[in-house]
């Protein structure tokens, strides 16, 4: 009677005791992981790769800033990451042999340092390949985006000349960052001056490589999409630019990305009401076809990106809007799903409201290779640490292990 | 001089213990001279004069409760032998409730006596006590969990941390001479402490400390088997096994962050977060242990020390991402690990034996 006793009961503690050394992390199908260094590090962009995701921020310290590049798994967890100094960084691009940082550069060295375009490629485990700037010392030249376009084996990179009159401008570099082509001040709109947003991106249509961005103009400040076809002439690109419905607002990032029914574009629209949402669909002939403006309860809503995905849009954004405590200021990054038609107001997917009670906000979202979403942002806790936050989700919105 | 003082003290001697033992002869109550001489005429053999000298003492409770359980000794071995078995079985049971522990002596008791002892339940029916317990809880980790990365970035460290309060009713059912079934209830505090130490993606450098405490409040079920040595009848050694059935009451966390090289950013302290909806209710531990009984009155001082493995996850595995208190996550930058909870527990307290005598069929 007592054997069977004792071995129910050493069978029990021994399949309970395991040794830490066992235990791997978890295998999450979501996750929200912070990243930075010392200091503050603001989320700028993050790319779906096959082994992982690549995330980019900006890391800002007392005297310097740098930007910190690192690559994860699909869990989130750390591969390698480097710190580039003396850079701010705005994109990346995906190249076979490794990966393209667009950004600004400070010659502090000039008494009146102006900033420079600056791009560092790096080889697959982010050890710096080369590097470029683009600038005139007079004037203040910020890289926003960039993308890769695989017909002409060229990087093309976007930006804009900070002065009098702010222009946004196009540049075309070979995969050695030696430069191939400029196009200034081509963009725009009657005369306006145009901030080009970090949205840039290319598409084939009609057998053209063409490149697609969204601008804030100045001084109306409405936002503009420009499309550009990359002709045989590359520094003369001919192209389109569409003013659509609202203001945005400029310190809100705007974004614009294709869609599998032409192309879609989020902004943050400013009135009397406080900010919302604004959604804005194109065909394939870049017309416009829906803008809808949601006007949502009671609390300012800021879009800061968008992807598109056979479920509908997915728009990245923040709100300062708090269910049930009308007291609380602070923002919380907000991910939502629209319907595939455009609707915005008839969620057929999900919504959901990410923070604390310190500052979130979302910087860019893609579509991860599990059908899900990853999305990059800034987390500023309540006592004004700033870090990258990466939230993954599932296709359905939830945050699931 | 000397002489003379001893040979006055060795004469005033023996009066003087005479005039004591006559004084305490003299502040004997009646009913106590009654026993005296009932057993002087139990040994003489007039049986029967023995329930008319005891009977109204009995009844009208004049005795101690020593001097109560002679008499009713007494009484049942007179009616024994008065051939009365109604009355010696109603005296034996007056005797049994009288002390609880009242033991036959087989070289003195008459084999009546000791047969019509034999046909009543004599053993503690079961045992209560109360137990004061101290704890050192640790978590055993089955998955870690990190809001920053694990890739070599973090490390989490836990210790054993002492919780002082805990205090549980115990209850003991004898199976046999050496197997006693031990279920009891208990409330117990577990500290659960934690360093979370995070570096730099690139630098490599501490960029950021946590230190964590949740405390959580619990009520545990266990129920434990419990092998007996009999050194003694004053001191036993036990061995125990078993499971418990463990509910989580509360769980408040508090967590004080700290980013390293923020001089200028005052790091975050006091934060309390009711982290209760965080945590599976119900869980269920294995217990090994054992300890001392050392007999004091009708009951035994327990001594105790217990190895509890927890066999289920305290913390709910979709709770990390998204907790009830988004600040346990947006604040601290605190995600729980999966963990089992494991301690290892101090008890002291005392358990009372409590007899239910009756006649058996």
């Amino acid at each position: 009677m007592r054997i069977p006793y004792l071995t129910i009961a050493l069978g029990l503690l021994l399949s309970a005791c395991q040794s830490l050394d066992s235990v791997e992390p978890a295998q999450d199908k979501a996750f929200i992981k912070f990243y930075g260094e010392a200091g503050d590090t603001d989320g700028k962009d993050i790319r779906v790769l096959d082994d992982g995701y690549l995330i980019l921020g900006t890391n800002t310290q007392e005297s310097t800033s740098g930007a910190l590049l690192i690559k994860v798994d699909l869990n989130g967890n750390q591969m390698w990451g480097q710190l580039f100094d003396k850079m701010t960084a705005s994109g990346l691009i995906i190249l076979d042999d490794g990966y393209i940082i667009v950004g600004d550069s400070i010659d502090i060295s000039n008494t009146d340092p102006k900033t420079t375009m600056f791009l560092i490629k790096t080889d697959l485990n982010g050890a710096e390949t080369g590097r470029t700037s683009v600038g005139d010392n007079i004037r203040s030249f910020h890289g926003t985006a960039g993308a890769f376009d695989t017909n002409g084996n060229e990087v093309v990179a976007l930006g804009y000349i900070e002065d009098i009159n702010d222009s946004t401008f196009l540049m075309g570099f070979n995969t050695d960052l030696s430069q191939a082509w400029t196009r200034y001040r081509a963009f725009g709109k009657d005369n306006q001056r145009s901030k080009a947003s970090p949205s840039l991106f290319s598409f084939t249509q009609a057998d053209s490589v063409r490149f697609g961005w969204l601008s804030v103009l100045e001084p109306d400040a409405p936002a503009g999409v420009d499309f550009v076809e990359a002709g045989a002439d590359k520094s003369t690109p001919s192209g389109v630019t569409n003013l659509f419905t609202g203001n945005t607002l400029i310190d809100a990032n705007a974004d614009f990305n294709t869609s599998p029914v032409g192309f879609v574009a989020v902004q943050s629209i400013n009135d009397t009401n406080g900010s919302s949402i604004g959604i804005s669909h194109f065909d394939t002939d870049i017309d416009i076809t829906t803008t809808l403006d949601r006007k949502q309860r009671d609390g300012n809503f800021y879009a800061h990106a968008v992807v598109s995905s056979s479920g509908g849009d997915v728009i990245l954004g923040s709100t300062d809007f708090h269910e049930g405590n009308s007291n609380r200021t602070d923002r919380d990054i907000y991910i939502a799903r629209a319907d595939i038609t455009g609707g915005f107001d008839d969620l057929t997917g999900f919504e959901l409201f990410i923070g604390g009670d310190g500052e979130e906000t979302g910087a860019k979202i893609r579509q991860a290779a599990d059908g899900g979403f990853i999305a990059i942002g800034t987390v500023e806790n309540t006592n004004k640490a700033k870090s990258m936050v990466v939230i993954k989700i599932n296709n359905k919105g939830e945050l699931l292990n | 001089m000397k002489r003379l003082t001893i040979l006055f003290i060795a004469l005033l001697s023996p009066l003087t213990l005479a005039l004591v033992y006559g004084q305490e002869e003299e502040n004997k109550s009646p009913c106590a001279q009654k026993l005296e001489t009932a057993q002087q005429k139990y040994d003489e053999g007039r049986i029967q004069d023995i329930e008319g000298l005891l009977k109204k003492c009995i009844d009208t409770d004049q005795y101690s409760k020593a001097e109560k359980a002679q008499a009713l000794r007494l009484m049942t071995l007179s009616y024994i032998f008065l051939e009365n078995q109604e009355a010696a079985e109603a005296s034996m049971l007056a005797l049994l409730k009288t002390n609880h522990e009242f033991a036959i002596n087989e070289a003195i008791d008459p084999t009546e006596f000791i047969n019509l002892y034999n046909r009543y339940r004599t053993e503690p029916l079961f045992s209560a006590g109360l137990k004061y317990i101290v704890n050192w809880t640790k978590p055993y980790v089955t998955n870690l969990n990190s809001a920053f990365t694990l890739g070599g970035n973090e490390v989490h460290d836990y210790t054993y941390t002492l919780a002082s309060f805990g205090l549980g009713a115990s209850f003991e059912y004898k199976l046999t001479n050496n197997i006693v079934i031990y279920p009891e209830i208990q409330y117990m505090q577990r500290s659960i402490v934690s360093d979370r130490i995070v570096s730099g993606p690139a630098s490599g450098a501490e960029v950021y400390t946590l230190k964590t405490q949740d405390d959580q409040n619990w009520l545990m079920l266990p129920v434990s088997g419990q092998y007996l040595f009999h050194l003694s009848d004053q001191f036993k050694l036990f061995a125990t096994a078993g499971i418990s059935t463990e509910f989580l009451l509360s769980s408040t966390f508090a967590g004080k962050n700290t980013e390293l090289t923020q001089a200028t950013k005052p790091s975050v302290g006091g934060i309390a977060i009711t982290a209760t909806a965080d945590r599976n209710r119900l869980n269920f531990s294995a217990i090994i242990g054992g300890g001392v009984k050392i007999k004091v009155s009708e009951g035994f001082i327990t001594v105790e020390a217990r190895y509890s493995q927890g066999l289920t996850r305290v913390t709910k595995a979709n709770n990390s991402l998204s907790p009830s208190d988004p600040n346990l996550l947006f604040t601290t930058f605190y995600q729980d690990d999966g963990y089992r909870l494991n301690h290892i527990a101090v008890s002291v307290g005392y358990i009372k034996r409590f007899y239910f005598p009756k006649k058996l069929r």
